[in-house]
């Protein structure tokens, strides 16, 4: 593992509502290497979406605010962008792939103008360079043409991902953050597309975020996964320490519960109780009320994060080794 | 191509059975002969007008006349002015035209800066005073509006002519007015649906995949939001050229608002029945037009059909 590309530091941010604060994001502390996959995953609501959006600099759109911590993408503090140093970080050192296909395209303009005004965007290519870059890699994605000229509605999610696809290449980002790419998608596609984003990755040597429900998916595309809980990272570690050595409580019951092979749908059914409200934070262990082996001091106070190994660390009181 | 063909299909359609409700409801508003007979008037003499007016056969030999007569462009003569209707219309209509495209034109040109401002500074006081004189130009009634715009502009500083179209600036006061109107719902319609448009997925992957702002607002989020605004100017625009009375009795406007108007005074029939045949047709032919104008503007409606 080389340098670090993304570092988010400590990073703590809420969101003003009329039912009060909502402390989405509590302390969120991980990086991303250079060229490597890493994972997150959580039940719904957990705030997987809104770290992406406060890496990409979107949250302050969703009205999320920082209350603490850090982002540096290559060392530069990204609050720190002005305008135009904002723009080429969207739209050349990113690039984020959105849950569902269908709604990420504009229905009013072709295939086409969508891929151009993309590489317009990155920049560096004439109108005609543009289309011929934009051929090969329909080409190389075995995109037929004709694809170019249809609007959105008229194709498949599946067809679209990978139109998405295509925008990344064309994109060549340092950091891909694909949220949920598959979700939408037939699963008889997913696997596909799931090799697809791997190829682009070995191929242009791209950071991977990868946030998903499906253990199985995360295991087969990650490096390092972190696990996310309430609003905080409760675990993380490298795909071999955590499957193999899981030690934080809801790790273990989130791995139990996913069955390894099956249809991933539903199954955090199994861990029962809801997840927290974020509207308080919690004084003791965001998991406590859901937790079998909690007990008074976990309701009592913040578990202080411990390590396992070499980057292998956890938040729990009484963690399973 | 074969969405435009349906649709005018579906137009000429529409017209026919329109022509059909007219002519029923014409016939349904009671015996025309009575407004024509003199009081005191012998039986016999009743039954000659009658059969002059071809009144005395079945309804439906009756329509057969009065659609060929339509078609052939004879809608008869106006009972008061003795002359053709047609004629008669056509020389009202273009004003009432006029009226209704400026100050359509006006509310547009009002709604697109402002709806769009509003939408992107949405929750701010410059949203809340654009929500605040949208529907002060929604309520204030256009009847009192124009006595006042009548009173200030036109008796007071003398800088408008008070009523009439004979000044090429009689146009301004009614079509300001008109227009500030319609620009209040319009804008609100635009801001919502701004609003919409901005929060969509595909506005946030335009802006995650480092499209310039102005692209994504005029692009993306205004040109999905403008639909709207084109549908609800079409409908206006009908509103407009059926409701053009008021505006028109209040500036002296000599349009169809004013010609409608005397005429049901007078119970001027064939002018009546006319008129209405007329506007229903246009407004078809219009709803028509737009609906092909917004199947160009969106894919989905073109594959939907
Ligand atoms: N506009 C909003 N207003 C209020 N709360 C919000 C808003 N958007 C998100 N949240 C809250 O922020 C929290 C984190 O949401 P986020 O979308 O990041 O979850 P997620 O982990 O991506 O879930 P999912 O797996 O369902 O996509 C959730 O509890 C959600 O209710
Ligand atoms: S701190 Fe306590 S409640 Fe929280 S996960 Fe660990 S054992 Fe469970
Ligand atoms: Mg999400």
């Amino acid at each position: 593992m080389s340098e670090k590309l993304l570092e988010v530091n400590h990073y703590s941010a809420e969101m003003k509502t009329d039912g009060g604060t909502l402390y989405i994001l509590q302390d969120i502390n991980f990086h991303v290497n250079e060229d490597e996959c890493f994972g997150i995953i959580g039940e719904s609501g957990c705030g997987k979406t809104m770290t992406s959006m406060a890496i990409l600099r979107y949250g302050e759109r969703l009205g999320l605010a920082r209350s603490g911590g850090e982002i540096l993408f290559q060392g530069e503090n990204v609050e720190s962008f002005g305008r135009k140093r904002l723009k080429e970080y969207n739209g050349k050192d990113t690039l984020i792939i959105l849950q569902d296909p269908m709604q990420a395209l504009d229905p009013l303009f072709t295939i086409e103008k969508q891929l151009l005004e993309t590489v317009k965007a990155r920049g560096g290519a004439s109108k005609a360079e543009a289309r011929e870059e934009i051929r090969e890699v329909l080409k190389k994605l075995s995109i037929s043409e004709e694809k170019l000229k249809c609007y959105p509605h008229e194709l498949s999610g599946g067809m679209l991902q990978r139109i998405v696809g295509a925008m990344v290449i064309l994109h060549k980002p340092k950091l891909i953050i694909a949220d949920e790419p598959t979700t939408a998608l037939d699963v008889s596609i997913q696997l596909q597309y799931l090799k697809l984003l791997k190829q682009i990755q070995k191929e242009y040597h791209t950071s991977i975020i990868f946030i998903s429900h499906d253990i199985k998916v995360i295991s087969m595309m990650c490096d390092r996964i972190a696990v996310m809980y309430g609003g905080r990272v409760v675990e993380q570690g490298t795909k071999e320490q955590l499957f193999s050595s899981p030690v934080h409580p809801y790790t273990r019951a989130l791995f139990k519960s996913g069955n390894m092979g099956g249809i991933p749908q539903d199954r955090y059914e199994t861990i029962e109780g809801n997840p927290p409200d974020l509207h308080e934070k919690s004084e003791g262990c965001p998991f406590a009320d859901r937790c079998k082996h909690a007990r008074e001091k976990c309701h009592k106070a913040l578990p202080e994060l411990q390590e396992f190994g070499d980057g292998h660390e956890a938040l729990c009181w009484r963690p399973r080794i | 191509m074969k969405y435009i063909v349906k649709k005018l299909l579906q137009a000429v359609i529409t017209i026919f059975i329109v022509s059909v409700i007219i002519f029923l409801a014409v016939r349904a508003s009671g015996d025309p002969v009575n407004n024509l007979i003199p009081d005191g008037a012998t039986k016999q003499q009743k039954e000659l007008i009658t059969e002059q007016l071809g009144l005395d056969k079945p309804l439906i030999v009756q329509y057969g006349i009065f659609i060929t007569d339509v078609l052939t462009g004879d809608f008869g003569n106006s009972y008061t002015s003795k002359r053709p209707v047609l004629e008669v219309i056509f020389e009202k209509l273009p004003y009432t035209l006029e009226l209704a495209v400026v100050a359509i034109l006006i509310a547009v040109v009002l709604t697109i800066p402002i709806g769009s401002l509003a939408a992107l500074k949405r929750n701010t006081w410059i949203d809340r005073l654009v929500i605040g004189i949208s529907s002060l130009e929604e309520a204030v009634p256009i009847f009192f509006a124009g006595i006042f715009v009548i009173q200030i502009f036109g008796v007071k500083l003398k800088i408008l002519p008070v009523s009439g179209a004979d000044s090429p600036l009689g146009i301004i006061g009614p079509s300001v007015l008109l227009g500030l109107a319609i620009s209040g719902s319009m804008t609100m319609l635009l801001r919502n649906n701004m609003i919409q448009a901005l929060e969509s997925e595909y506005v946030k992957f335009a802006r995650l995949r480092g499209i310039a702002e102005y692209k994504v607002v005029l692009k993306h989020a205004l040109r999905n939001s403008f639909s709207s605004v084109l549908s609800f100017s079409a409908f206006v625009f009908a509103n407009l050229i059926a409701g053009s009375v008021v505006i028109e009795s209040v500036f002296n406007w000599p349009g169809i608002g004013m010609l409608s108007y005397n005429s049901v005074i007078g119970r001027d029939f064939p002018m009546v029945q006319a008129v209405v045949l007329i506007l229903a047709v246009f407004m078809i032919v219009l709803s028509t037009v737009i609906d092909i104008i917004l199947a160009f503007l969106d894919p989905r409606i073109r594959k939907a059909e």
